[in-house]
């Protein structure tokens, strides 16, 4: 069978994923936000005989070293033996898309052009002679709707004759002095790359690909001789973007149009990018999803309880022994999993999803990067703190959409105090549940100044720079009614790593924390602990639970419900549910998010911040306490 | 025979062979419309129907005096008329052939002096004559076709059909550049010899549009130097935007001065980050480009360019100049 693989590759936001739903299924996440991509997406499809290999990768406006999307586009390019590549054009902005289209024929691999947004450009007044386009570049293009599945079938015919491959013979032209310097370097490259692309990107001081030249002096050497260019790699930018332009309106007709649907997305804007409003729609707009997942979560989490409780477990006769028990507890386990995690994860991103798909989420964006820099982290970074607060498993490989290692760990690092959706059932459920909702309100506020305080620290300790404003140029995509089937697929592939990874996790604590019982481990375990007992001024019988803490966050309510019961507000005071709720949700949620950490940022990184969190975590809720104290003591 | 000169026929043959003479002066100078004619006639008051104009126009080009090249500006087709090296050397034989008096009469009548039109050659006020003759860009251009389509066949009929000038000048063209040995003509088809090959690789390199973009831009006040050269190849809105840069030259603002929802146009970009100018010119903030300031926030701003909403830094917006623009 002929094998294909296919890069597909576009500006944010210009629908690849929704390009390769349509041509694989279901798989990927479409969303409205710019930046949904973070790592390349593979799918894998028959064609008439033809087994075809995608791989989707993440939005770039230009191949360049700047962002880690567009590193990982780079790699996608030029380490994986690839027949070609699906260029995804935006027909309303077609200049800029052109821009990129020209990097990667610079890079001499066969372009297949895929236009969309014709509708939406034609609304625009802009119509565009895609054939003349076609003829132009000597590359295919196809006009796409991926929405309605138009295009698609001509798009696989595309593919298929990918192979007969027409070569790419468009080469963008360059300024006489920067011809001559490209010559110069060509003939200084190595390897397998495209002496023409190595040449360029050197010009443009990609230090990447100073790995390919022979002798590095040449572009130096070259640049002496380019006096007309102090800014050589300005000028190519400027150049290749000119000719986009000038091929973009070559093969545009504007017609005139009125602006009366556009003035209604402007009035909106104009309220949610107000410099009062903005900030204060966007805290508002995050105050509803707690109260919807507070309110809703909380009354499927009970009707799920007493469904629990009332049907399943009092029909359940596991049977004496070890293996009985086992069971009971691995099922208590699982129950914890489904009726407390599961409504408020799913519910989170759903709602999340629906504000992201709407392009609700990029104005917030715009709005949290004026607060979110006082921590030297641009507004973006909102999408990971806010993914966090469902489950920092997924929250963790959103920081890729950040553009630098630091500053990714950086954000990783602050999950410590971004509680997730079992670290908020420990506030709710057992803070709130038995020490009231005032004492919760308590632990929400403390978490706020813990995270405040531990940014701070982290910053200074990671010499976080403070970079412009807006440095990265968000771009704010139009409004869409999000597709009710797009936000179920795109909820349920979010909260996947939660029921395949979280919930066994909880099922196997359960077993094992009933095995440690039995065996009357449990009480020899306490006793190192006195210490910290003492520091944190709690009893000996929260030890367990706090320790099982560390493994997943859902099980320190379900151990302490194990051994304290119905208790616990007879057993703990006020001050001391305060405690060990701050001392159960501060630090890095769990084992799993731990690994999550260990696979995006490796194991020393993963250790260290555990353990630094987890101490701050110890520090702060010892400290907190001593002060809140003072504060119940006076309202009690 | 009649003694009386035929009084109608004598001021028609005048008019007639001073109109032509206009023309050809004109056109030689700039590329010149139809409109751009008729109006610099109302500055001596002298009105020129289209009815008349026009014809003249068609007959100069159709015997090789005059050049057409269309443009087209917002979607309308503008024709512009080029005085050929033909032309030239009608006007250069006009000149030595007239007598004083004549000169001085013309002198007036044009507005400058007709003793000393450098003709092909630089005139005075600025207004440097691009190096080439518009024949040189077609004879060029084939050059450029032929090595373009090195795969095909090239007859005359695909010439016709990619170069916008008339059948016959292009015929004039072709055997130039038979003449000048760069090319051959076999079974109606044009092959390139050997020298040919050597020249077309210099001409691709050398006439990329981009090329000239470039010098503009760095240099904007010599911007009509080659604009005959710009409106050979770049054709509607982008030049005139070139255009309007030329005249707005010098009073652009950076955008952080700018109003909101004022529309401009981006004259300059300066910035010292590195990689932050390759993502702002891929994402459209480009010399040239339409820019509409949406919304103000406190430390920054969503503008509107390239049909999209990006947000942009009050530091980066200082570094973005800009100039009124308002939609023609």
């Amino acid at each position: 069978m002929q094998n294909l693989k296919i890069l597909l590759i576009g500006q944010p936001n210009v629908g690849k994923s929704s390009l390769l739903n349509s041509l694989v299924g279901p798989k990927v996440i479409v969303s409205n936000y710019p930046g949904t991509t973070v790592e390349v997406i593979r799918a894998k499809k028959i064609f008439d005989g033809t087994k075809i290999e995608f791989e989707d990768t993440p939005g770039i406006y230009s191949i360049s070293d700047r962002s880690e999307e567009e590193k990982v586009t780079e790699r996608a390019l030029f380490e994986s033996d690839i027949d070609g590549a699906i260029v995804i054009a935006d027909a309303v902005s077609l200049e800029r898309s052109l821009y990129l289209v020209f990097q990667v024929l610079e890079a001499k691999i066969p372009v297949i052009i895929a236009l969309n947004f014709i509708e939406s450009a034609e609304k625009k007044g802009i119509i565009i002679d895609y054939k003349k386009l076609s003829r132009l570049l000597r590359v295919p293009v196809i006009p796409i709707n991926p929405l309605k599945k138009t295009g698609i079938k001509e798009l696989i015919d595309a593919f298929l004759k990918l192979k007969e491959a027409r070569r790419v013979t468009f080469t963008v032209k360059y300024d006489d002095d920067i011809e001559r310097a490209i010559e110069e370097i060509s003939s200084q490259v190595n390897g397998r790359l495209p002496k023409r692309f190595v040449s360029l990107r050197t010009l443009e001081e990609d230090e990447d690909y100073y790995g390919y030249l022979k002798d590095k002096n040449v572009i130096e050497k070259a640049k002496k001789n380019l006096k007309e260019h102090p800014k050589v790699a300005w000028d190519i930018s400027i150049n290749r973007y000119g000719t986009a332009a000038f091929i973009a309106e070559k093969i545009t007709q504007l017609v005139h149009i009125d602006e009366e649907s556009k003035s209604l997305e402007d009035k909106v804007d104009r309220i949610l990018l107000h410099r009062v409003w903005g900030p204060v729609l966007t805290v508002i707009a995050f105050a509803i999803i707690f109260g919807i997942l507070l309110y809703l979560g909380g009354w499927i989490e009970e009707t799920l309880m007493g469904f629990v409780e009332g049907t399943i477990l009092p029909n359940l006769d596991p049977g004496g022994g070890f293996f009985g028990m086992a069971l009971k507890a691995g099922l208590t386990g699982l129950m914890a999993g489904v009726s407390i995690a599961l409504p408020y994860v799913f519910l989170f991103y759903v709602i999340f999803t629906l504000i992201e798909d709407s392009g609700l989420l990029s104005r917030f964006v715009i709005n949290a990067e004026r607060f979110l820099r006082k921590l030297s982290l641009p507004g973006k970074a909102i999408i990971p703190l806010a993914l966090g607060l469902g489950c920092t498993v997924p929250g963790a490989s959103a920081t890729r959409i950040l553009s630098s290692e630091k500053e990714r760990f950086y954000t990783a690092s602050l999950f410590t105090a971004v509680p997730c959706s079992s670290r908020l059932a420990i506030i709710m459920g057992i803070v709130g549940h038995f020490g009231g909702k005032l004492l919760a309100v308590y632990v929400l506020a403390s978490l706020v100044v813990a995270f405040l305080i531990f940014g701070y620290i982290m910053k200074k300790v990671m010499r976080i720079e403070k970079k412009p404003i807006f440095h990265e140029l968000p771009e704010l995509p139009t409004y869409r009614a999000p597709s009710i089937k797009n936000i179920i697929t795109k909820s349920w592939i979010r909260m996947k790593s939660f029921v395949y990874v979280v919930i066994p996790f909880l099922i196997i604590g359960g077993i094992v924390y009933s095995g440690l019982d039995v065996l009357g481990i449990t009480k020899v375990v306490v006793k190192p602990f006195s210490l910290i007992t003492w520091w944190l001024g709690l009893p000996d019988v929260v030890v367990v639970p706090w320790l099982f803490s560390y493994l997943q966050k859902d099980l320190s309510s379900v151990m302490l419900f194990s051994v304290l019961g119905s208790r616990i507000a007879e057993v703990l005071t006020p001050i001391q549910i305060y405690t060990f709720g701050m001392a159960t949700t501060l630090g890095i949620p769990c084992m799993i998010a731990t690994g999550m950490i260990w696979k995006e940022f490796g194991a020393k990184k993963a250790i260290f911040l555990t353990l630094v969190s987890a101490a701050y975590g110890l520090l702060f809720a010892g400290v907190a306490f001593r002060i809140v104290s003072i504060f119940l003591n006076r309202s009690i | 025979m009649n003694k009386n000169i035929d009084l109608k026929n004598f001021t028609q043959q005048l008019e007639r062979g001073l109109f032509c003479l206009y023309i050809l002066w004109k056109a030689n100078e700039q590329a010149v419309s139809g409109i751009d004619l008729s109006e610099l006639e109302h500055d001596h008051d002298h009105e020129v129907s289209a009815g008349r104009l026009y014809p003249k126009l068609h007959d100069l080009t159709e015997k090789g005096y005059l050049v057409m090249d269309e443009v087209n500006e917002h979607g309308k087709i503008h024709k512009y008329y080029k005085t050929t090296e033909e032309g030239r050397e009608l006007l250069k034989k006009v000149r030595d052939e007239l007598g004083e008096p004549m000169k001085d009469f013309l002198t007036v009548w044009i507005g400058k002096p007709f003793y000393n039109i450098e003709i092909g050659g630089k005139e005075g006020k600025g207004y440097k004559k691009p190096e080439k003759s518009i024949l040189q860009i077609v004879k060029d251009d084939i050059l450029h076709i032929c090595g373009e389509y090195k795969s095909r066949k090239i007859s005359l009929k695909f010439i016709e059909s990619k170069i916008k000038a008339s059948a016959s000048f292009i015929s004039r063209a072709i055997k130039q550049l038979e003449d000048d040995g760069l090319i051959k003509l076999q079974k109606g088809f044009v092959v390139l010899t050997e020298n040919g090959r050597g020249k077309v690789k210099y001409i691709i390199r050398k006439y990329s549009i981009l090329e000239d973009y470039f010098k503009e831009r760095r240099d904007n006040k010599n911007l009509y130097k080659e604009v005959d050269f710009l409106e050979h190849y770049i054709s509607g809105e982008a030049l005139n935007n070139i255009k309007k840069l030329s005249t707005f030259d010098g009073t652009s603002t950076p955008l952080e001065e700018f109003g909101l929802n004022r529309k401009g146009l981006i004259t300059d970009i300066e910035f010292s980050v590195g990689g932050l100018f390759e993502r702002m010119v891929s994402m459209g903030i480009f010399p040239g480009e339409k820019i509409r300031i949406m919304h103000k926030t406190p430390d920054g701003f969503v503008v509107y360019v390239s049909n999209k909403k990006i947000a942009i830094g009050k530091d980066i917006a200082k570094g973005v100049k800009v100039v009124e623009h308002a939609e023609s």
